[in-house]
């Protein structure tokens, strides 16, 4: 295993009431895999990728667990180990490429910042580095383009230097938070498959997280789908989306508008939407679930194996009461 | 009377000068027509900064047009007066993208959905009007005196809604209404918005990049590309016999729900860098894979579809097949 969760916990503590984000979180990724996060908005899935490379402040942020990398553990080693690594063995892009980049300097600055900060090079030889890699992720004439601000750039150009500056070391792990959210879908189709090319290329495993089912679909070779700050169900992405064994699973799935048939009237997840402040007792998406008895508020939330490499947290599926 | 069309645009074109460049503005609605009839939705499609937006802003005249004719049940918007097109706004509304910057942050519920008939009711008529309104769009009636900063992404959006159906009016043009929100809130709008379209049966403009949204609500589709149209039919056959290799390609690229569709294999649209210098001919030239020369010189016009009734499309190549 390349990287190892166990336990993540983080919580924000305001004014003397705790909001819980994220809640006991484990999972793994192993090399040259491709790991989707999917879950709606205020479901956790940012803040634990943000605190998986310490980028939350904390306080008012609690985190708890480990996460092993290497001989690491992420969240208790010192600040100059999770220096050393972040930007550099594991790396991150985030959703808006333009408010990402500092707008007062050239793109040649910023992209050879990781080199100088972790390798032991020069400027010049940083800045050649850093054109390869900008030519890498389809820019055309990097030796120009790297010279230009970032509001000279187009939305899917930033982008693609926003992946370029995260490869520049070569990471082993790639974050990518939601990196074509911004995008038109044409350039996001291009994005997606820069990402698998130098994933390929480099051996990297990568944590994607988004709330695009379609592209958890047709992007990922295992999916955790998170609500509430827990993992409801986790699978290799054929068997989420053949074998749902979850009802938020199957109730996403069924709320997209499809492609290519008409339906009346779209599925609709009732309820009130999960309140983070107020404590969880069972099954967090039991007020909103269409199978939900008095039970699920009672149910101790575990993830069990159903199918081979298939984990749900729900105990109505896993009793074998219901099926979707 | 006029066909029962209550939406003309007929030849439409909008310039955005640019002082930078003088000598030529930047075309962002090029010589654009359609109609649309009572109670039809039409879902315009396009990528950003292929006008989309601006036709929907021209049409409803929050912006100036170039050139062309914008007919609303047969009356010229374009030639009106302000004090003659006055009366003719509340008969257009219009919902936003962003329902965090459209709902004014010192106005009450109440204020907002009944600012569209200020004046013409007592205010036990508007309580009451305002009431009945949140309850087509899913509010519960109650929260009427709160403000909007109480108020989720979602429910702030049917607020938007219940303030755009409020005049009773003809036309709505919404401007991506759902593509700031969750999937599962999205689907409690996308439904919002259909049932009232069928219960009060309102003319629509659905503007938006998201095609499968778009064929949910839609009963006919048009795709945008660089301030054209290049191909508009009924939502059926655009979506199931797509003409005009630029709609076969957005759709080759939208994120569907098949784990066995590698969305990353399929990248039909060539990238380019954006030219955006005038040229004639066709506007998807630079990044169609099946690209001739005589494209380059051919003048934009839609062509009829074989075999489909108002299906049209502008790319020669599908015609002469």
């Amino acid at each position: 295993m390349l990287l190892d969760l166990k336990n993540i916990s983080v919580s924000f503590h305001l004014r003397g009431s705790a909001v819980h984000a994220v809640r006991s979180i484990s999972l793994s990724i192993s090399q040259g895999e491709t790991v989707g996060i999917v879950g709606e908005s205020g479901s956790g899935k940012t803040v634990l990728s943000l605190s998986l490379l310490r980028l939350l402040p904390s306080p008012p942020a609690m985190i708890k667990g480990n996460a092993l990398f290497d001989s690491f553990d992420l969240i208790n080693c010192p600040d100059r180990d999770i220096r050393s690594i972040r930007g550099n063995r594991i790396s991150m892009i985030f959703q808006d490429p333009l408010s990402s980049f500092n707008p007062y300097l050239r793109l040649s600055n910023q992209l050879i910042e990781p080199l100088l900060c972790h390798k032991n090079i020069s400027r010049k030889e940083a800045l050649e580095i850093a054109i390869s890699m900008l030519s890498q992720t389809g820019i055309t004439q990097p030796h120009k383009k790297i010279q230009c601000y970032p509001h000279q750039f187009s939305g899917g150009m930033l982008q693609r230097a926003m992946i370029a500056m995260a490869l520049v070391t070569k990471p082993a792990i790639l974050i990518a938070d939601e990196p074509t959210t911004a995008l038109d879908v044409t350039t996001q189709a291009q994005i997606l498959s820069l990402m698998k090319t130098l994933q390929q290329q480099y051996s990297m495993s990568i944590i994607f997280i988004t709330h695009n089912l379609g592209i958890v679909a047709g992007f990922c070779d295992r999916v955790h789908v998170m609500y509430a700050g827990i993992i409801l169900e986790s699978a290799e992405t054929i068997s989420l989306f053949k074998n749902t064994a979850h009802p938020y699973t199957k109730a996403l799935i069924r709320s997209v508008p499809s492609l290519h048939s008409t339906v009346d009237k779209l599925y609709v997840i009732g309820g009130p939407p999960y309140d983070p402040s107020r404590p969880v007792k069972g099954c967090p998406f039991a007020p909103r679930c269409e199978f939900g008895i008095a039970e699920c508020f009672e149910e101790k939330m575990e993830l069990t194996e159903v199918a081979p490499n298939h984990f749900t947290c729900c105990s109505r599926i896993k009793k074998g009461e219901i099926s979707l | 009377m006029n066909n029962g069309n209550l939406l003309e645009v007929k030849d439409l074109s909008v310039v955005y000068n640019d002082s930078s460049r003088k000598a030529k503005g930047n075309k962002a609605v090029n010589n654009v027509s359609f109609t649309l009839k009572k109670g039809e939705t039409l879902g315009l499609v396009g990528e950003s900064g292929c006008g989309k937006t601006t036709l929907g802003r021209t049409i409803i005249r929050l912006q100036k047009e170039c050139s062309g004719h914008v007919l609303l049940n047969g009356i010229d918007l374009c030639s009106l007066s302000p004090s003659r097109l006055r009366p003719l706004r509340r008969q257009m509304q219009m919902i936003f993208q962003n329902p965090y910057s459209s709902l004014n942050p010192r106005m009450t519920v109440l204020e907002i959905i009944a600012e569209p008939f200020t004046g013409r009711y007592s205010r036990k008529e508007k309580i009451e009007r305002v009431s009945k309104l949140m309850v087509q769009s899913g509010l519960d009636p109650e929260m009427m005196s709160k403000f909007p900063h109480e108020f989720s992404g979602g429910q702030r959006q049917r607020i938007a809604i219940a303030r755009s159906i409020a005049a009773d009016p003809m036309l709505i043009i919404a401007d991506e209404p759902v593509s700031s929100l969750d999937v599962s809130v999205q689907a409690q709008i996308l439904n919002v918005l259909k049932s009232l379209r069928d219960s009060l049966s309102l003319t629509m403009l659905f503007i938006s990049h998201d095609l499968s949204v778009v064929r949910y609500i839609s009963q006919r589709v048009a795709v945008m590309y660089r301030g054209s149209i290049v191909e508009i039919g009924k939502t059926e056959d655009l979506f199931k016999n797509p003409c005009h290799p630029y709609t076969k390609a957005l759709l080759d690229v939208v994120p569907v729900i098949d784990p066995e569709r590698k969305i990353y294999q399929f990248n039909s649209v060539q990238s380019s860098d954006p030219d955006l210098s005038e040229n004639s001919g066709c506007p998807v030239f630079n990044r169609c894979s099946k690209r001739k020369d005589e494209c380059r010189s051919e003048v934009l016009k839609l062509y009829p579809c074989a075999g489909e009734e108002d299906h049209y499309c502008a790319c020669v190549d599908s015609y002469n097949k």
